[in-house]
């Protein structure tokens, strides 16, 4: 597919994106760096064990249907050397946090311990209550960043919440690739957004 | 995996006997496979 003539003259040229116009609509995830914007959370905010991963971040250049083809078949290979990367270093040791707070006691305990099916009692019926003020976090998901906004006044129910879904955002800009093209190339051009329109519906 | 599996703190359950072979098997298999998909 990549080298076949049908194929390029169907994704080459076709939905361009430019580098400003990525980063001004708020692209994110294979939508931007097909534009040539090395922008990656996992890279510029590092969470999980990310920063201990050897990977790079494949770009294209013309931010057209092609080359977002290209950076995520790049990115398939990089996944699969991190993945490779966290077998060869997966560590011994427990599966869950012991912080009787905020994580579940194992489940294995819930059967034999008393103790264990009290604290699961009041973890899920009491809920986490962080402290109040408000929180952004985001990851890099397969289509680009995935970010909660929380607020919290102390209780155990969010005051706010705001999801960040990257396909919602990535979305925006389908008027821009598709205006004054063919009906014909918005196929090719929704796919290689790659939308989920679970994110969509806001 | 799914949303079940991931728990705030960790996961709900230790690695299943032989995930670590399989994985390795796939990942080594996968490089294989995306050649393929690439020459269709």
């Amino acid at each position: 597919m990549t080298k076949n003539k049908i194929w390029l003259m169907r994704t080459k040229g076709v939905g361009v994106v430019s580098a400003e116009d990525a980063i001004n609509y708020g692209l994110s995830g294979p939508c931007i760096r097909g534009s040539g914007v090395r922008w990656d959370v996992r890279k510029s905010e590092p969470y999980s064990s990310y920063d201990e991963m050897d990977f790079l971040v494949p770009v294209g250049e013309n931010g057209d249907v092609y080359d977002r083809y290209l950076v995520r078949l790049e990115e398939m290979r990089q996944s699969n050397e991190i993945v490779r990367q966290a077998m060869d270093n997966l560590p011994e040791g427990e599966y869950i946090a012991d912080i009787p707070d905020i994580a579940l006691p194992k489940k294995e305990n819930l059967k034999q311990s008393m103790e264990s099916l009290i604290h699961h009692f009041k973890v899920v019926t009491g809920g986490i209550c962080p402290p109040a003020g408000e929180v952004y976090a985001c990851v890099e998901a397969p289509k680009g960043e995935l970010g909660y906004y929380i607020v919290s006044d102390g209780s155990k129910n969010p005051y706010r919440i705001k999801i960040r879904p990257p396909s919602f955002v990535n979305l925006e800009v389908l008027e821009k690739m598709v205006v004054g093209s063919l009906l014909a190339d918005v196929v090719a051009v929704i796919g290689s957004l790659d939308i989920v329109l679970g994110e969509i519906d806001r | 995996m799914n949303l079940s599996y991931i728990r705030i703190g960790g996961v709900a359950k230790d690695l299943p006997d032989g995930f670590i072979e399989k994985t390795r098997e796939f990942i080594n298999a996968f490089m294989d496979r995306l050649r393929g998909y690439e020459t269709l």
